[in-house]
């Protein structure tokens, strides 16, 4: 259902992640939510558990950034 | 997704319990219902409706009462008996049982629904929980987008109004309809979860904030705006609900204009008429006043009126005296013969003799004969056709008397007028029936407020969007300042910069995948109708920025005013464009969609129908199409025919072809 809606809604973000103030993003993050989000709209998955993973995927993608990140390695 | 079978107990014309088995191979996806109307073609797509959302709408949006879709016979006065609808169905290659059924008890006056229930398992496993239940069919069929999957003629004619209009009330019904189709509430649901989560990771930073003595008074001043945007934000809540509430209700005026559109020809003229009769019936007796004016002071008239009943009078003598005339010249003949008998004493026609007593017998029978002469009081009608030959000039020249004969043949025009426009009045009654005199001009204000009111609700909107988004820009600053404090957790600033970047990226996208969806389905319309349209001019179906749907010619020129024929293929393009991006995979269920569609017209939909590699059922008329015609157009893409027939009085059976 809704088939190209998450296709369409990926097109527009990634074509926008190479501005710089979106250089914290990846694609693979923007790819998982949507996929968290798209579970949402067709699943019976209730709203908070949705959150919550969209929450802990920031959060891994943070702690990785950070580590990656060389000025916060002190 | 596809139907496999449906049970109908007690349902619209089928009394007791009805199976129609629909499992078709996918290679011969097609399946044909014919039935002649009130059989129950209608009522077993509305099944579907009721089964799967426990509600049914017409083709104008309008709920239909669950106690008008059951079978009116199925139980007698006080008591009650069980209705439902049960469909197996194939989704992700797993058959499940989709159950709804109530009770109805007979009153008086109508069948009063006392209970429902919804029921849904996978075939051979326990029930699942209601809410389950309702979320499961809503995956396999979101009832939003539904009827792009299961529409009947009304519906057609509905989205083809809506279309022709081209006003606001058409724009955003088209607007609606592609955002329906390709989930734009996916977008809007995102970004509510990202913008809740953006939340937590700031309330976490501001927590650690808080600790810092230096942080704190930006702490509290962040609260407080967070509070702000929070009021403002359920102000803006409130506004949307209430514009959503105003714009359903403007929808509901604009279906019933719709409806009065039918009418309302009708109605004007039958105003006009009415009008008129009031107006003429005054001239008509002004007229008569006149005539009885010139009738009065004439010398003519009451003459002309008496040669009348003269004529009359000598009309009849004439007619009498003609008919004593021939009767005399009858007699006389017989008169003759027996005087020739007598005085030759033999009989002139056989030649026998005259004897003695046969001569008494002669004589007393002329005696006779004579005397039926005699006793007649006979005037020769040579007289009375003189006569009337002289009146007949009389009466001539009386009806070359000007004044009088002018009125008299307007005054029997005028009533002739009068009596066609009162028929007329009494025949646009019959027509308009039950609907009475709906006061159109008050509706049209209504709506027309209705309009304003939205207008200065989407301002209001507008401005506590701009507040909204000015507080944001100071919770932003403090958010950078509160950030920018060296002794916070970089991972949680670094969460908080993350959750930030992708609230901001989703809102930026929003727009651009608005337009895509336009477009998306813009291309799926074009698409069916050039499988749909046999002129080669209908190229393109065209959604304007402004959500105005027309079709294009080869050069891309709008094409004015299709025919009514093309602005139902148009619609039909329409739907099955969205229901193609809304979702390959489902069946279609399509009630006598031909309308108003030509022959030629109607096999390329029929073409268009045996491309198709989902479940597709029709609903047909006999006049529409035949079995034999079937099977010749769908080939070995036919996967069942059914036939609906009568059973009874109000009561109907189906039966495989």
């Amino acid at each position: 259902m809704f088939k190209d809606a998450k296709n369409l809604a990926q097109e527009s973000i990634l074509a926008r992640l190479s501005q710089p103030k979106f250089e914290c993003l990846t694609p693979a993050l923007v790819q998982r939510l949507l996929d968290l989000a798209w579970m949402h709209q067709t699943d019976a998955e209730p709203r908070q558990r949705i959150r919550a993973a969209i929450k802990d995927e920031i959060s891994k993608a943070a702690l990785l950034s950070s580590k990656e990140d060389p000025s916060l390695e002190d | 997704m596809k139907i496999r079978s449906i049970q109908l107990t007690n349902w619209g014309p089928f009394e007791g319990v009805h199976s129609i088995h629909l499992d078709v191979s996918a290679g011969s996806p097609v399946v044909v219902v014919h039935g002649e109307n009130g059989r129950g073609k209608t009522s077993t797509m509305r099944s579907l409706f009721w089964c799967l959302y426990g509600t049914v709408r017409d083709g104008y949006g309008y709920k239909v009462p669950t106690h008008e879709l059951v079978n009116n016979q199925c139980c007698n006065d006080g008591q009650s008996s069980e209705f439902g609808v049960q469909l197996i169905v194939e989704f992700d290659a797993k058959d499940y049982e989709i159950s709804r059924t109530g009770k109805v008890r007979q009153m008086p006056d109508a069948l009063n629904v006392e209970s429902e229930e919804l029921s849904f398992r996978p075939v051979g496993e326990h029930p699942y929980s209601e809410s389950k239940s309702i979320d499961m069919i809503n995956l396999m069929l979101e009832e939003a987008i539904a009827d792009f999957y299961l529409f009947d003629g009304e519906k057609l004619a509905s989205v083809e109004k809506k279309l022709n209009k081209n006003d606001s009330d058409g724009q955003q019904f088209v607007q609606r309809s592609v955002e329906r189709a390709l989930g734009l509430s996916f977008a809007d649901r995102l970004m509510s979860d990202i913008e809740s989560v953006s939340s937590g990771f700031s309330d976490a930073i501001s927590g650690q904030a808080k600790l810092l003595d230096d942080s704190e008074k930006l702490v509290l001043k962040k609260q407080g705006i967070e509070a702000d945007i929070e009021n403002l934000a359920s102000d803006k809540r409130k506004l949307v609900e209430m514009r959503a509430s105003i714009e359903r209700a403007r929808g509901d005026i604009a279906n019933k204009l719709q409806d009065f559109d039918l009418i309302r020809d009708r109605l004007v003229e039958r105003q006009l008429l009415e009008a008129d009769v009031l107006s003429d019936s005054k001239k008509l007796d002004e007229k008569r006043e006149e005539l009885r004016h010139e009738a009065d002071s004439s010398w003519y008239w009451p003459i002309s009126k008496k040669l009348d009943a003269i004529t009359l009078d000598l009309e009849e003598s004439y007619d009498k005296s003609k008919k004593i005339d021939e009767s005399n010249s009858k007699t006389l003949a017989q008169l003759h013969l027996l005087e020739s008998n007598l005085s030759s004493h033999s009989c002139s026609l056989c030649g026998a003799e005259v004897d003695e007593s046969s001569k008494k017998g002669i004589e007393s029978r002329i005696k006779d004969l004579h005397r039926q002469i005699g006793d007649q009081d006979f005037e020769d009608p040579i007289v009375f056709a003189d006569q009337l030959r002289k009146l007949s000039g009389y009466r001539e020249k009386s009806k070359r008397f000007p004044v009088l004969e002018e009125l008299v043949k307007s005054i029997a025009n005028s009533d002739l007028e009068l009596l066609t426009k009162k028929s007329r009045i009494l025949e646009l009654g019959e027509q308009i029936g039950s609907v009475g005199n709906p006061d159109i001009l008050m509706l049209e204000n209504d709506k027309d407020k209705l309009t304003t009111r939205i207008s200065e609700s989407e301002r209001l909107e507008e401005q506590v969007d701009a507040k909204i988004s000015t507080e944001r820009s100071s919770l932003k600053a403090i958010q950078l300042k509160i950030q920018e404090s060296p002794d916070l957790d970089p991972v949680e600033r670094k969460k908080l910069e993350i959750s930030d970047a992708l609230d901001q990226i989703l809102r930026e996208s929003y727009d651009e995948f608005r337009e895509n969806m336009r477009l998306q389905v813009e291309a799926a319309s074009s698409n069916i109708l050039l499988q749909l349209s046999s002129e080669v001019e209908y190229q393109k179906v065209s959604i304007s920025p402004k959500y105005q749907v027309a079709m294009l010619d080869t050069s891309h020129q709008v094409l004015p005013s299709p025919s009514s024929g093309y602005s139902q293929i148009l619609a039909l393009a329409f739907i099955g464009g969205l229901a193609d991006v809304a979702g390959s995979d489902n069946f279609v269920v399509m009630d006598t969609p031909w309308g108003r569609v030509d022959r030629g017209n109607r096999k390329l939909i029929m073409k268009w129908i045996r491309e198709r590699s989902n479940q597709t059922i029709i609903f047909v008329q006999s006049g529409e199409l035949t079995p034999s015609e079937a099977r010749e157009h769908f080939g070995n893409k036919m996967g069942r025919q059914l036939s609906i027939v009568r059973q009874g009085p109000n009561s109907s059976k189906i039966e495989e072809i």
